[in-house]
């Protein structure tokens, strides 16, 4: 039998009842589109996540405390209080380590910023005058605090744009005094809208100098992070082993799997989020396959039904001189358009809704969300919806194509 | 020769409960014959005929085809003779549901690969020769039964067969119809083609050249009729 009248006798098995076919291939339609919709928008958020972090340069290193995390049970190594003003004071010796630019230590905290009968929650970032030029923001109104008012601990905070909207409101804030932990700062500057640098919503924190931070708010002398910039990117890994290494002089370490820090480029961490954002699109991806399989499960159901449906068609197909093989082909042929065409209109809607999605949340989160056409998933999802008709096909074109041609003709 | 049965047996059913179709069935069938196949109800006469059409096999006897026996053939094999050189018309006509008449009468023609245009040309004239041209591209489900039967017809005829076989064709329909699609076949006879044709009418019966009576799985009688 020609191959185009196969697939004109197919569709006409279809068509005849469209009504039951479309209903047949939903499961499928479903589970493409959501395999689509999970991959389109999990690629989405890997590569905001990855724009963010090229907002903080390549030419920046992260000093973390506590080992290398291997794991989530390592994440208390981060309230180890291995890094302090030594070691920032040795890594600012001019030649201490080459290729160093600036070092800025930062006490990271979570205070309540008040004003009058306003109070916020703000995240707090004890830093110094180079933490503006780190996050690549100049303040929109106001200034950012100066080394000098680090060195005296001056009680000066730079407010977030969107922390200031939520305290002044459209009146002016500078030179107001606002309370952190009940000690009085002043408003030294605001900064732009800027959204996310890496994980950080620059919006929402309030910063101010390290030392007034460890002496009115957190009370330590050690720090969370210690941020080195450096000359440029070629000279990164160099610096990053001449940081460790002097580090570990510092903390009188000499065996490198007892460090009680870390160092981690932006491109590290980015790739980690990468790695858990991929593996959670994989697991969702995991789930959706298997209303792939259910939908098959359905299709081989409705095809049974319509085998035996059809009985007397069989039986006549055969009388007039159609093969066992036919008749396979043609039954079979049937279960893969139905899923195929599942398939097709599951990509589309699929990338739909993940459009549509990338619109509402670069609308309502503010965020620069883009829209990623997935590919490969679309190749994936139209190779395994027809996998699955050939799988869920082949038990009800056996059995269409092994009727006896006498008792499918005497079916009515 | 075309047909050459001898001593066919036709047995249902496993060992306990066997049930004998067909007890030694032997006669020969010339191109050209026109025969009725009749006999009262289980008497075989339906077996035999599906048989003879290669719908079912033999449990014993032996069959042979323009001299070929049906033993040496494989199910593809008969599926391709039946394709080539039957024609098939049945008591219910089975026409596809929702489909035009035109796209009925091809079918045959899809499965012995015969390109699309020569199809609707052979299928038009033969529509037009049992005189439902007008009907066409009318779908299966609107015809009546006298309708049905001559597109069965048609159908039956399309790809040229040797032989036409027909399984109570006249059996759904009224007696003007029936007769309509007697007519057609003995035309198809009086044009050289061979006829065989189950009935337990005798009225119907009359109309071939020869009488093969069955009764309880044997030959009752065999007669021509002048």
């Amino acid at each position: 039998m020609l191959i185009r009248d196969l697939a004109r006798i197919a569709m006409g098995g279809l068509t005849v009842n469209i009504g039951r076919s479309m209903l047949t291939i939903l499961g499928i339609v479903i589970g493409v589109a959501s395999i689509i919709l999970i991959v389109s928008v999990g690629n989405g958020a890997q590569r905001l996540i990855l724009s963010q972090f090229e907002g903080i340069g390549s030419r920046v290193l992260v000093i973390q405390p506590g080992r290398q995390p291997q794991g989530p049970s390592d994440f208390f190594e981060f309230f180890t209080d291995s890094l302090k003003e030594r070691d920032v004071k040795a890594l600012t010796v001019r030649g201490s380590v080459p290729g160093i630019v600036d070092v800025a230590p930062v006490v990271a905290g979570n205070f309540s910023v008040v004003w009058r009968d306003e109070s916020k929650r703000a995240t707090t970032f004890g830093a110094t005058d180079i933490f503006a030029d780190i996050l690549d923001v100049s303040t929109a109104s106001g200034e950012f605090f100066t080394n000098e008012d680090v060195r005296q601990r001056t009680s000066v905070v730079v407010l977030g744009y969107k922390l200031n909207q939520d305290i002044f409101g459209d009146s002016d804030a500078i030179g107001q005094v606002v309370k952190i932990k009940n000690v009085n700062f002043r408003v030294g500057g605001v900064l732009p809208k800027k959204g996310n640098v890496g994980l950080l919503n620059v919006d929402d924190v309030a910063i101010l100098p390290y030392t007034a931070a460890q002496e009115y708010l957190t009370g330590t002398d050690y720090f969370q992070e210690i941020l080195i910039r450096v000359e440029n990117e070629d000279v990164m890994p160099r610096v990053e082993e001449d940081v460790k290494n002097l580090l570990r002089m510092n903390h009188n370490i000499t065996d490198p799997a007892k460090d009680d820090f870390h160092v981690m480029t932006p491109a590290d961490v980015a790739s980690r989020v990468s790695t858990v954002t991929g593996i959670l699109t994989a697991f969702l991806t995991a789930v959706a396959a298997i209303s792939l399989i259910v939908g098959g499960i359905g299709i081989m159901n409705i095809m049974l039904v319509s085998v035996s449906e059809r009985t007397g068609e069989i039986g006549l197909r055969k009388a007039i001189g159609a093969t066992n093989n036919d008749i396979l082909k043609q039954f079979l042929l049937e279960a893969v358009i139905l899923t195929a065409s599942g398939g097709v209109i599951g990509m589309i809607l699929g990338n739909t809704f993940s459009y549509v999605l990338s619109l509402a949340l670069s609308y309502f989160l503010d965020v620069s969300w883009k829209f990623v056409l997935p590919l490969q998933a679309m190749a994936v999802g139209i190779f395994v919806s027809t996998i699955v008709g050939v799988v869920f096909g082949i038990y009800p074109a056996r059995r269409a194509s092994r009727l006896d041609p006498v008792e499918a003709l005497r079916y009515e | 020769m075309l047909i050459d049965v001898r001593n066919l047996i036709k047995v249902y059913g496993l060992e306990d409960s066997k049930t004998h179709a067909l007890h030694g069935v032997s006669f020969t069938i010339d191109n050209g014959d026109f025969v009725a196949i009749m006999g009262p109800s289980g008497s075989g006469k339906s077996t035999l005929l599906h048989i003879l059409s290669f719908l079912d096999r033999p449990s014993g006897g032996q069959y042979f085809f323009e001299g070929k026996a049906i033993e040496d053939l494989s199910d593809e094999d008969l599926a391709r003779v039946r394709n080539k050189k039957m024609g098939f018309v049945f008591q219910s006509f089975n026409l596809l549901p929702r489909r035009s008449v035109l796209d009925n009468v091809v079918l045959p023609l899809i499965y012995a690969n015969v390109g699309q245009r020569e199809r609707e040309n052979r299928a038009r004239s033969l529509i037009k020769d049992v005189g439902l041209e007008h009907r066409i591209f009318h779908l299966s489900n609107q015809l009546s039964g006298g309708e049905g039967q001559r597109v069965a017809i048609a159908r039956a005829l399309v790809n040229e067969p040797t032989v036409i076989f027909a399984d109570e064709p006249t059996g759904n329909l009224d007696s003007i119809s029936g007769r309509q699609v007697m007519t057609l076949l003995e035309q198809l006879h009086d044009r050289g083609h061979t006829v065989v044709f189950v009935t337990h009418d005798q009225m119907i019966a009359d109309h071939a050249k020869r009488i093969i009576r069955l009764r309880d799985g044997r030959i009752e009688s065999d007669s021509i009729i002048k």
